[in-house]
């Protein structure tokens, strides 16, 4: 059985507008709504279970707004970061 | 340099040739159809494009994208299409766009008599369109003039990044006269301000501090020029604040006033004693200059002044002259527009005791020196 | 920074300094111009445009304010007059690529005259239209395109008019390329632009997208999601479909797909053959 692949899921928090689109239409269901604020007010997608991933972009395909990008990151873990002005937030597992 | 038997359509065509133009997109309209025709025939030769829009809004937003491309663009058309192309012609205001516009004036309102000389479209050529805003009218009365301010207007256009609109009529469209026809050596032709920053660093309405008018980058060059019918910053960025609002709109208004001793002509006959002076453009400057002459052998102390620039009007000229006369005589084949205008400028000179008569001449084809003076007795004036 | 480290793809596209734009969440005109960019992206990967010469030019609406983004040469310029101004541009310099992105109601409403005309002189320009039923806009006001009997809030008691299936009704002129998809198709949307880039003549594609906040209000679906879902179900993609086959009904079936692919002469290649040109 051959390793499953990882991916990287980045989430520019200040762009997104919180519609939503990305986290219904994940088939796995890896993305939520966030708990922090950005600086337009909207609760930012983060992408809570990365282990899920499983890199088919829907999410990246159906933003409006540029704000999600899913990399394939060879193998080991996937991984999920949330960039905010001056921090990351990293998800795992 | 060549001598010539043109009418005034063909002149200003050929003016406009000589000044570079390049692209003519028009919608054919009597009386200037033959305008169109013509250059149908010559530019492609010279290398320009003719295309024939499928109607005057098309043509008049075409010439905005061609001119930002690039171009030394114009069009013709009479009073009807030019009211059509009035949200085109703010839209070349806006996007600091230089264009020349020909309209043969013709008798109104409406479709009216498409044959006739008319000259209702004196306010029109300036107010037409919405919003604060400036450009520059020319009416030239004679085949060489149409020739000469077509020129100047293309000249004007590309300085001042603004469209000029040339008023003829339907008499000078195609009237035939002698004319002098200078070659692109023998005029001053004046070329588009190109940008001397990097695509990085240039913003498309950044104006120049001496002559209010942006340095120009044309679509294809690489500079990702944004142009914006939104009121704007200097990035073309939508901004409602006063703060962008006002320095914008109060620059396209000053851009023509700033630069207008390069702008403004006008020529007079018989002035320097004149104690009544006719004001009057075109064809019927024309025949107001043989009554005038007439009027002068039988002693009467008559002149005339014809602004050449409409808007903006030669003023310093006009009130040396106006201070002079009792009496001021505005013929014009409408109900008034001229008159409108030497009134302000007379009421802004505090020139308070000067008669101002207007004289409509509502009729459907050219008076003659004598039915002019005809429409003058009978209603009573005193010359 | 922390922040520059992390990029999307299509940033270099975009002018950064007014992201996140005005749309609203969940408006499928992001998507659409997502794609649209992306389909650039690779095209110029490939060695096959040069963005440099392309003209991105739309019309008022909200489709309208995507000229304010590109990082591209754009113009946003008078309502339904997109098509005009890029025609003019691109007869002043033949080597300018026009791409004309705009609304439903700014194409083929007041702009429908430059849309038969274009089409009919099979002029060298892509047209995308992004139909999304309505002046969304202004507020919600009734578009050529509106379903019948939906409301608007200038038919608050519904539409009496049938609406214009804009893509098939320019299948009566002779022009190279003409489909239809709708935001659900996402990456197909990139592959129909990136197709029609690289081909001549007028090319037309109308892209179905989703209001949420003033269609789907209207009709009663105010959840992008929901909204973007029940698209999804009436946007039916049927491959080489006949005249006859093609619906436009909100109801039922908004038929999508490629609906003419042809490579008949353009504009400019027909101003050669009368020996007349410029280029």
């Amino acid at each position: 059985m051959s390793a499953k692949k990882a991916y990287e899921i980045t989430v520019l928090a200040n762009r997104c507008k919180e519609c939503g689109l990305c986290i219904s239409i994940c088939p796995t269901k890896v993305l939520a709504v966030g708990s922090k604020p950005n600086l337009k007010g909207f609760y930012a997608t983060v992408p809570k279970y990365p282990d899920k991933c499983i890199g088919c972009k829907l999410c990246e395909y159906i933003c409006p707004d540029y704000v999600l990008i899913v990399k394939e990151d060879g193998g080991g873990k996937s991984i999920g970061r949330v960039i905010w002005n001056d921090e990351v937030d990293v998800y795992e597992g | 340099m060549r001598v010539e038997f043109l009418t005034s359509n063909e002149t200003c065509a050929e003016g406009a040739m000589a000044a570079g133009l390049n692209v003519y997109i028009g919608y054919p309209i009597t009386p200037s159809s033959d305008l169109f025709e013509y250059l149908a025939e010559k530019l492609p030769k010279r290398g320009g494009i003719v295309y024939q829009g499928e109607d005057e809004i098309a043509s008049i937003n075409a010439l905005v994208g061609a001119s930002l491309a690039g171009a030394k663009a114009m069009t013709a058309t009479s009073g009807p299409g030019l009211s059509l192309m009035q949200e085109g012609i703010g839209l070349a205001i806006m996007l600091e766009a230089p264009l020349v516009i020909v309209s043969d004036m013709r008798t109104g309102p409406s479709t009216g008599i498409a044959t006739q000389i008319g000259q209702g479209d004196i306010m029109q050529a300036r107010w037409g369109s919405h919003g604060p805003y400036n450009l520059v009218v020319y009416a030239p009365a004679s085949a060489q003039e149409a020739f000469d301010y077509t020129v100047k207007a293309f000249n004007t256009a590309v300085r001042l990044r603004v469209p000029v609109i040339v008023l003829m009529d339907a008499i000078l469209a195609h009237t035939r006269e002698k004319v002098v026809i200078k070659e692109p050596g023998e005029i001053e032709v004046v070329e588009f301000k190109k940008t001397k920053k990097h695509p990085g660093e240039y913003k498309p309405y950044e104006y120049d501090p001496d002559d209010l008018v942006p340095p120009i980058a044309f679509f294809g060059e690489g500079y990702k020029v944004l142009h914006e019918s939104l009121a704007h910053d200097e990035r073309g960025y939508y901004k409602t604040s006063p703060e962008v609002y006002r320095p914008l709109v109060e620059r396209f208004i000053e851009k023509v006033n700033r630069n207008r001793k390069y702008v403004v002509a006008s020529k007079d006959y018989y002035a320097d004693d004149a104690e009544t002076l006719f004001i009057a453009i075109g064809s019927v400057a024309r025949s107001t200059l043989a009554l005038v002459r007439d009027l002068r052998e039988s002693g009467l102390k008559v002149g005339l002044f014809r602004p050449i620039s409409i808007w903006p009007f030669d003023e310093d000229r006009f009130i040396k002259m106006a201070r002079r006369v009792k009496k001021i005589i505005v013929a014009e084949m409408n109900q008034g527009q001229l008159v409108w205008i030497i009134k302000k400028i007379l009421w802004d000179n505090k020139l308070f005791n000067v008669d101002v008569y207007s004289l409509p001449l509502l009729l459907p084809d050219l008076p003659s020196p004598d039915e002019i003076y005809d429409e003058i007795k009978s209603r009573g004036w005193k010359i | 920074m922390v922040k520059s480290k992390y990029s999307h793809p299509i940033d270099d596209l975009l002018r950064l300094d007014r992201v996140p734009y005005t749309w609203c969440p969940g408006c499928g005109i992001g998507i659409i111009l997502h794609h649209t960019l992306r389909a650039i992206k690779e095209l110029e990967s490939e060695g096959k445009i040069n963005r440099d010469k392309i003209l991105f030019v739309t019309g008022i609406g909200c489709t309208g304010r995507a000229a304010g983004l590109v990082k591209l040469d754009a113009a946003h310029v008078l309502h339904g007059r997109a098509i005009p101004f890029a025609v003019g541009a691109m007869l002043a310099n033949p080597s300018l690529i026009p791409i004309v992105f705009s609304g439903d109601g700014d194409i083929a409403g007041i702009g429908g005259n430059h849309l038969l005309h274009a089409a009919r002189r099979n002029m060298d320009i892509l047209v995308i239209m992004v139909n999304n039923f309505t002046y969304a806009l202004t507020g919600g006001q009734l578009a050529p395109t509106t379903p019948y009997k939906v409301y608007s809030t200038t038919t608050p008691y519904g539409n009496p008019e049938p609406p214009i299936d804009t893509a098939k009704a320019l299948m009566a002129l002779d022009v190279n390329y003409i489909a239809r998809w709708s935001v659900t198709h996402l990456t197909k949307i990139k592959d129909s632009v990136k197709y029609a880039l690289t081909k001549r003549g007028f090319r037309f594609i109308e892209v179905i997208s989703v209001c949420p906040e003033i269609f789907g209000r209207h009709i009663g679906i105010r959840d992008p999601y929901q909204l973007y879902v029940t698209l999804r179900k009436i946007a039916k993609t049927r491959i080489k479909p006949s005249f006859g086959d093609i619906k436009y009904d909100w109801n039922s079936e908004i038929t999508c797909g490629v609906f003419v692919d042809r490579d008949d002469p353009g504009y400019f290649d027909r101003l050669k053959e009368i020996g007349v040109t410029k280029k």
